[in-house]
This record gives structure tokens, sequence and C-alpha cells, in this order.
């Protein structure tokens, strides 16, 4: 089944793409128009996988509003070739931006394809920003704009100081997309310090659904920043480079979270997926030992795919905030707050959902 | 011109008066190699045809210059207004406002006129050479391409010089040997008491290969006897002895002043005064630098100096004058030629256009052109691309401030306002645009409007690839590049340059922003005998072929060392063979600092096998205590992400218990921000546009 298969007509459905890198949150308002939250692009090969785009093309629809809410690789990937599909409305972008002052380019090639595809996603930005000036939406807490039936709410950053945030994470824009009584809290990359400054009238959140912030890091999580009602829906993206997020240690995010909500709903698990230059099949059952888990978590596979095009989450909500439906892709993962002790960490903690 | 008392010379000079005063509609072709005495030869005669009450004009425009069509079209019209066969059209050819076909046209009707044809004899010096083959000139080539063609396709007498690259309708070849002799040398009056005894020795020491020799060459054989030994040179090239020369004169602070008063005469376009020789201070030279620029580096043309095109390129190849002394001598120029015009009598109308075309030339170059008019879009364009030139500077700003090129924006928008169909206004419209990331909405028309007029030439389509790279419009820039290939007959392995001023700026902006798959097919368009002579090229390859694996790989790899691409498979390049306690190494992991966090390092490693084994990739986290005893280098707090290491695996033998006495080592490599000296340049920014407010 593909994400965007069944969506119906005159409901909020929010799809959450994440592969083991990358993050694309995409937000159908009733009227059949997508509000587009980062776009995250993979290339295997010659192979190049957009999910925005893909789901567009599927749909033959079109994006009311694309938001890039911090210029890091993983979310701005595919910014560029989304902004050339079909689509009109805001455009937004926290700005300015740090750039290098120069380009030098660096002896890490690894460096060198973000700082392009930053460049390719800040380049498109503003070329669209020119070419068509009601786009602009320069994002400070508080600007709203509206999409179809829905309103998008720019949380962060408060609009001071911006010059001298030089860390892209910190300067992340959570939305906060609202249709009637249904809040949809979709929280960037941004990090503790930013959700602390929020203004004092903007937190608590009170949302019916949270795309977690930052790949559930520990670093991302504030208590009293959220308040969550109804399913309490908590979907978040994994990060497989690096230090790898969420982590599932004692102490870490992913127990913090457990300790708010019942359930974590991961797009996938935070390692990666491309080797050789195709895509391969894992050994997700191995993968999943060497994660170190917390006494009290357990998660709960879906499907077990590994297939880059199957790692996402879909919810569907009523105008009430009812959740009227969640699906999850094949790759997708449950990660549950379970009370029953365990006596084998590896073989007990890790069960089929049936 | 005067002609070099050279008997054959005019003997040649009076045959051909008779015949082209004889044949309506003949066609000349003076040949002989360079520095023959061709052009010498076509300005005697003109001379000679005016006494025989025919009409010459000269047409001598500068070669290879962005005006050159312009200036050859005025000095058509001149030659006529001169004799009176026009009157006021003239005035059609240099009125601002009126496109450049019109304009050529209106002497084409000149020329065709039975009446007037009958009595002009165009000579037309050098034509070949007019149109600019290469560089930043070429594409207004073009023009002067067409007046080159109308001249020699005319039905009027015509008498051309030199290389011709077309096929001339049954021209009669004159051709010209080089001679000099030692009578010619031996005269004092041509060289005047500080050079005859030099001018003697010459003919002493290279007599015999006189008759070999140029005017040109024994002009510079005279001045090199004046400062060394010329026995040496019996049998050395125009340009060697030039480059000679040139190297003698910095020798000494005399010789080097001599080098400045040639490197500004050599700027000079036309036939000029004696009081100008002052004004680039020939004054400050003693008696034998002074005859030596005088009688060696300048000819005499009736009352007036004019240097040897060739001793022109030497002096600009020279490159003694900085770009402020330039700017100062071409200010002096535009002056004088400005107070020249002024004093031109109104009824030496085409002399005094000539002359106020000279002082717009070097007020474009001075950077000062006032008030001055302008009569073609071309004279705009030259403008145009020297105020583009003076913003962008040297070595060149990639980022130059938008309020010092919105000039050159300013006059390419005029020069559209002239001539619409002007590609080369339209391009460099678009492009100083792109430079400094103005609103790409109104930009992109003009670089399709360039291609549209003028679609064989490469750059208009390099620049535009390029534009839609930087604006990060992908699939457009794949068509814009799937129709210049088209266009442009790729791949075709005769042209070089195409490569050269295609896939290098093309490839070079994909590689920078990481689009792979797109690189790749730039590349691969390279037919493999041009990537062997182009090292930018192959530096080019190398970096692509790094980022390729950082991509495919993905997580699971050390990211490639992009100077060395597939690093691991070659290494170990720090590791020891052996420590100083006598372990050795037994197996070593190349490493990559993925990222930082809660002081650990946190490490993408390959386990290097020998032979062509694949690596095995894992993942290793480090703590900053563990990582300092192991370093051979830096501590932990000074590694940042991206770096690059070497950790190896040491032990005291081989034998299987060894391992227990197993030691790690790690060595970090250098920083060395990648400068790559064969990678091509970026220019300009490319995030220029991302960086806009």
């Amino acid at each position: 089944m593909k994400a965007w298969e069944g969506l119906e007509g005159g409901k909020l459905h929010l799809l959450v793409f994440g592969p083991d890198y990358g993050e694309t949150v995409m937000v159908r308002e009733p009227s059949g128009s997508w509000i587009v939250v980062d776009s995250l692009a993979r290339t295997v090969g010659r192979r190049r996988w957009i999910p925005a785009v893909e789901t567009l093309r599927a749909l033959r629809e079109r994006w009311g509003c694309v938001v890039l809410t911090h210029p890091h690789q993983d979310h701005a990937g595919g910014i560029a070739e989304l902004l050339g599909e079909a689509g009109a409305g805001p455009v937004g972008c926290a700005r300015p931006i740090q750039l290098a002052r120069d380009w030098t380019e660096t002896d890490d090639a690894e460096a060198q394809l973000a700082n392009g595809q930053q460049e390719d996603a800040l380049a498109a930005i503003v070329v669209r920003w020119r070419t068509d000036p009601s786009t602009r939406w320069e994002m400070r807490t508080g600007d709203t704009k509206l999409v179809g039936a829905v309103a998008v709410q720019a949380l962060h950053p408060p609009g001071v100081r911006l010059r001298q945030l030089t860390d892209k994470n910190r300067l992340a824009t959570p939305v906060l997309v609202t249709w009637g009584d249904t809040r949809l809290l979709l929280g960037a990359d941004l990090t503790a310090a930013g959700w602390n400054a929020l203004p004092a009238g903007v937190v608590p959140i009170t949302h019916d659904a949270y795309k977690v912030a930052h790949h559930a890091s520990k670093g991302a999580f504030v208590h009293t920043a959220h308040a969550p009602r109804g399913p309490k829906l908590w979907i978040t993206t994994p990060y497989s480079k690096a230090h790898k997020l969420p982590r599932f240690e004692d102490g870490e995010g992913v127990a913090l979270i457990l300790g708010v909500v019942e359930k974590l709903h991961l797009t996938g698990v935070p390692f990666a997926l491309a080797r050789r230059g195709e895509w391969e099949r894992t050994d997700l059952a191995r993968e999943q030992k060497k994660v170190k888990l917390a006494k009290e978590v357990v998660i709960e596979v879906t499907g077990a795919s590994t297939q880059v095009q199957d790692h996402w989450v879909r919810a569907t909500f009523d105008d009430a905030g009812q959740l009227v439906e969640l699906k999850h892709g094949p790759a997708a993962v449950i990660v549950v707050r379970d009370v029953v002790p365990v006596r084998s960490p590896v073989r007990r903690r890790t069960r089929r959902r049936r | 011109m005067t002609l070099p008392p050279l008997p054959e010379l005019h003997e040649k000079l009076d045959a051909l008066t008779e015949d082209v005063a004889g044949q309506p509609a003949g066609l000349w072709h003076l040949r002989g190699q360079a520095s023959a005495g061709k052009s010498t030869l076509l300005r005697a005669l003109g001379a000679r045809l005016a006494a025989r009450e025919l009409v010459p004009v000269l047409v001598a425009p500068p070669p290879a210059q962005l005006d050159t069509g312009g200036v050859a079209l005025v000095e058509v019209g001149a030659g006529l207004r001169h004799a009176n066969l026009i009157n006021g059209e003239l005035e059609d050819v240099v009125t601002a406002h009126r496109p450049w076909a019109v304009k050529l046209d209106k002497v084409r009707g000149w020329l065709g006129d039975a009446g007037l044809r009958e009595k002009i004899v165009l000579l037309c010096d050098e034509p070949g050479n007019w149109p600019a083959m290469h560089g930043d000139e070429a594409p207004l080539g073009e023009h002067a391409r067409d007046v080159a063609d109308l001249l020699l396709d005319t039905r009027c007498r015509r008498v051309v010089t030199g290389r011709i690259d077309r096929a001339l309708p049954q021209p009669t070849v004159v051709p010209l040997p080089l001679r000099s002799d030692a009578e010619w040398l031996a005269n004092a009056e041509e060289w005047g008491d500080v050079l005859a005894p030099w001018a003697a020795k010459v003919s002493k020491s290279i007599g015999p290969s006189l008759q070999q020799r140029s005017p040109l060459d024994v002009r510079l054989l005279v001045a090199l006897a004046a400062h060394r030994d010329v026995g040496r040179y019996g049998d050395a090239s125009r340009r060697g002895l030039a480059t000679d020369l040139w190297a003698t004169l910095a020798e000494s602070p005399i010789g080097t002043k001599t080098q400045r008063v040639w490197a500004q005469l050599a700027l000079l376009r036309i036939p000029f005064d004696e009081r100008l020789l002052e004004g680039v201070g020939l004054g400050a030279l003693d008696s034998l630098h002074k005859e030596i620029v005088r009688r060696c580096l300048l000819f005499r043309e009736d009352q007036r100096l004019v240097m040897h095109e060739m001793l022109r390129a030497d002096a600009r190849q020279g490159k003694v004058l900085d770009p402020r002394a330039l700017q100062r001598t071409h200010k002096l120029f535009a002056d004088d030629y400005t107070v020249r015009f002024g004093a031109v009598a109104v009824a030496e109308i085409g002399e005094k256009l000539r002359l106020e075309m000279e002082a717009y030339h070097h007020a474009t170059y001075a950077g000062d052109v006032g008030q001055r008019r302008a009569f073609f879009a071309d004279q705009l364009d030259a403008l145009g691309r020297a105020l583009s030139r003076a913003a962008i500077g040297w070595p060149r700003n990639p980022s130059p401030r938008a309020g010092r090129v919105q000039p050159a924006i300013d006059v390419f928008a005029e020069a559209l306002r002239w001539d619409e169909h002007d590609d080369y206004a339209h391009h460099y419209y678009a492009y100083n645009r792109d430079l400094i990331a103005a609103d790409p909405c109104e930009t992109a028309p003009h670089f399709e409007r360039a291609i549209e007029y003028a679609p064989g030439r490469v750059w208009w389509r390099a620049r535009y690839v390029t534009f839609l790279i930087t604006l990060a419009r992908y699939a457009d820039a794949r068509r814009a590049w799937d129709t210049a290939r088209d266009a442009l007959g790729l791949p075709d392995a005769s042209a070089p340059s195409t490569y050269e001023d295609l896939h290098v700026w093309v490839a070079r902006l994909l590689i920078h922003r990481g689009q792979t798959e797109f690189a790749q097919d730039v590349l691969a368009d390279v037919p493999p005998e041009v990537l062997e002579e182009h090292a930018g090229l192959r530096a080019m390859y190398g970096r692509l072929r790094a980022l390729v694996e950082a991509r495919a790989r993905g997580a699971f790899t050390p990211g490639p060392y992009l100077e060395q691409p597939y690093w691991w498979k070659r290494g170990p390049f720090l590791l020891p063979a052996r420590l100083r306690d006598g372990r050795t190494r037994l197996e070593w992991m190349a490493a990559r600092v993925d990222q930082i966090h809660d002081r650990e390092l946190h490490l993408r490693v390959a386990r290097v096998f020998p032979r062509a084994i694949e690596p095995e990739i894992g993942a290793l986290t480090l703590a900053f205590a563990r990582f300092d005893r192991m370093s051979l280098d830096v501590k932990a707090r000074e590694l940042s992400a991206g770096r690059f290491l070497e950790i190896g695996k040491y032990v005291k033998t081989r034998s299987g218990s060894a391992a227990k006495d197993a030691v790690l080592h790690v060595r970090v490599h250098p920083i060395g921000v990648w400068e790559g000296h064969d990678l091509p340049p970026l220019f300009p920014d490319p995030a220029r546009y991302a960086r806009q407010p």
C-alpha cells in the first residue's frame, strides 16, 4: 500500500515520511490542497525519491503551502524539486539563514552534498519569493496563513537576535495546523532552547497529534511545551547518522516521551538502508538487537519492510479532533510502554503486531 | 605610408597601380608573410590611385575588437564622404538608434551604386583578421565579418591583404617576398645619427640573410644591436626578436621605461601625432631609447606615427601596465582624440567621426565616457563589458556589489534600445543581472533571446544552463542542456574549446551542488581525447567519483577523502607499520568523524582488508577519554565532524595469543581544505540567490 492511497475528502490527513534519514510531513486539508512541511530526497544510483513530489504526482494534486522548517539536508533535500511541482500559496522559511561567507568546498564529500542541497533549497525559495512576492512567508512566531480550510501558524522563531543563531536546529520552525477543533503540531527539529524561548501565550500547545521534534531526541523534549489531548498521537522519524535518533535507553528521548504518551509511532528504525548503491533489505531483527531498550519499552513491528518508500505513518482526523484512521507503512514501528517485566530483552521485547 | 627604400617594393607598387587603374571591378590579393610590407604597400597604393582620379577608400579597422565592424563601416563612409561621393548620408550610418542591419544596408547601397563604384577602390587591410575568432570579442565578430563580406563581394575595385578564410572571386595574387637590403641599412637618414652605427653593425653581422628579413625584422634587429651582439639572430623569427628585445629592455631601468612607452603606444589603434609621444613619457628616455621607439617600434605614415599590429600584440602580452596605468593612458588618449575631432573641420566629417569613435573607445577603458557619443550598439557593448569587468575586478570578485554592476546593466539595456537584435547585449544584460542575483524573471528572457539570435554561440548556452542550475531549476536546466548539445552538434571532438566553454562550467557548478547524476551526464559527453588534455575536467571527474561514492554508500562508509577518492583502499597513510615498542600493525580501519555528541565521538569506520576485498563497514563510538589515550595526534576536543582518521591495531607477535597485547592507535588526517589546483574555479558566487534578502 502506498501512503497516499485511499485518502478521503472532507477529512484532514497527516502523512509523515521518514526512512532512515530524511523527513517529510504532508497535511492534506479537506478541500484537497497540501501543506508540505520539509521535503526529504534520497538518491541511490540514478534514482531519486522525493515522497512529496511522488504523492502530488500520483494524486494529481497541488501544494497549497510549502514550509522549510530549517535547511538541514534531511529536511531540505527535495524542496527545490517540490517547488517545481504544480502548486501555489505561501512558501515559508525563517530568515535569515546564515550561509557560509564563501563556499570553499571541504575535503568532506558528505558535507559538500549537504551544502549543495541547502543552497538548492534556499535558492529555490528565494526565487519563488521574487517571482511571486505574494508567496513570501518569512516565518516568525504567531504568523498564520490560511490554506484552504486550515490555518497554518508558525510557532518559532520569535524574531529576535536571529542573526546570532548559527545552529540551524535552534532556528527551526514548528508549525501548528488547525482545522476546526483539530490541531496538529509539527515540531520540526526545534531543540529545548527553542521551545523554552516561545512566548508564554504560545505554550503549552494543545494538540491532537504531534510530529515529535528532532527525531525524538532527549535535547528536544520539553514536557511543559505540550498539552496533548484525545488520542495522544505522537509520530516521529528516525535519524540514522552519527549517534542515531531516537535513542531508547533509560533517560533518553523515547523513555521521556513514553512518560507522557503510551505509544510513539516511528516511521522506521534508525538504521541506514542504503548500501552499495542499491536498496537492499537489511536484517531488521538483527539490527533491532543492537538497540539498547530502556526498561518497560517494547518495539512493535508493523511490517518489517526496509524499502525506503515504506517508512511512513498516516493519520486521518475529522474536524472535531477525532482520529478517524491510523495507518502504518510496512517499515514503521510503534514503541510502547509495557508494564510487564520481561526477562529476555531481545526476543521478547520485539514482537510482531497483528 | 612611407615605403622603405627597397627597389623591388617600389616596382611592385608601380605595376600594381597600373593594373588597378586599368581594371574596374578587379580584385587583387597582396600576399606575403607577416611584416612583409603588405599594409605599407596598400597605403602607398592609395596615394598613387588618388592621383589617378580614383577614390581609394582605406578600410583598416582595429582587428578583433568589439567595435571593429562599426569602425569599418565608418571608414568606408568617411572615404566616400572625403571624395564627396556621398553627402549627409553618412549620418545615417552613425545614427544611434538604428539597427546594425539597416546601417549595413546603407553602405551596401552606396557601394552598389553604378555611378560610384566605377571610381571606388576599396583597400581592405587584413579583412581576414577583422572578426575575432576567440575570446570575449568573438560574439561581435559577426559584425566585422558582415562588413568584410560586403566589401569583398562588391563590384568595386578591391585590393585586400593578408590571410582570407573565405573564397575570393578570382583574385589577382600579388606575392610580396620578405626582402631587405644592406643599402637600406646603410642609409643614415633612415636611421638617424644615434642608430646608424647599430644599423651598420646589423648589416655587417647578418648581411647575407637580409634578403630573408622583413623591414620590421630589421628594425627589431637594429634595436637589439644597440644592446647586444646580433650575430646569433641570423635565423631568429620575428616573434623571437621581439621577445628578446622586450626581455632585454626589462634588464635596465631605462629599458623598463621604454617598455612602458611601448605598451602605452600599443593602445593606440590609428596613426597618432608626435605630441602624444611626450604624453606617454618618451621625454624621460635617453636618446638611444627615444630613437628605438621612433625608428624601430614605430613606422611613419605621412606625418603621423603608427605601431605595427604585431608589436602592439607583443606589448599587450607583456602586461607592464597595471589597471590604473592603463586607465590613465586611455584617459590621455581619449582627451587627445576629443580635442582632435573637435578641431577637424566639419567638411571632413568622415575623419571627424572616425576620431570621435577612437575617443569613445579610449574613454570606455578610461572609465570616463562622460557625454561622448557612441554610434553603434557595439560601442555600448564594449562599454558595458568594460564596466562589468571593472566591477568584478581582478582577481575576480565572485560577489561584486550590485551598485557597481548596475552601470554595466544600464549600458546593455541602452544597447538593446538601439538594436533589439544585439545578442551580445541581451546576453550580457542577463549575465550582469545574474551576477548580482537580480530578479530572475526579468533575466531569463534575455538569456533566451541571445540564444535565439545566435544559436551557435557556446557561451550563451553555458551561461543560461548555469543560471538555471543556480536557481535550482534542474528540469529546465536539463532541457537547456539537451537543446545546447543538439544545437552545437555535440559531441564533437574537433572542437575542444566547446568543452572548455560549456562542459567545464556546467559540470563544475553541478558538482558543487552535489547534482551527481546530471554532472555525470555532462562529463560523459566529453570525448576521451579532450578529457585527456584537460586537467580541469579530469579533476572534476575525481571529485565527482568521490561524491557518488559518498552518496551511494551513505551512512555505511567513511566519507571519501576528496583529494584521494577511495582513500581507504590505498592507505593507511599515517599509521606506522611498527611501533617503537616493537608492536606491528595487524589491521587498520579508516574512519570519519560523523558527529560529536555528549563527549563522545561517533565514527563511521571501514575495516580494510588487503587486496580487492570490500571493506567491512560499521559504526564506532569512542568516549573522549578513550580516544585521547589512542590518539597519536590531537585530542578529541579538537576534532570536528568530517575529520578523517586511521585506527590501527598493533600486536607484539602475530600469534593467536597476541591479541591480548593488542593496542589501538589513532592518527588524525590534517585539515586540508581542498584546494585542488586543477579544479576549475567557481564563479560567480553560486549561493548568490540564496543570500538575497
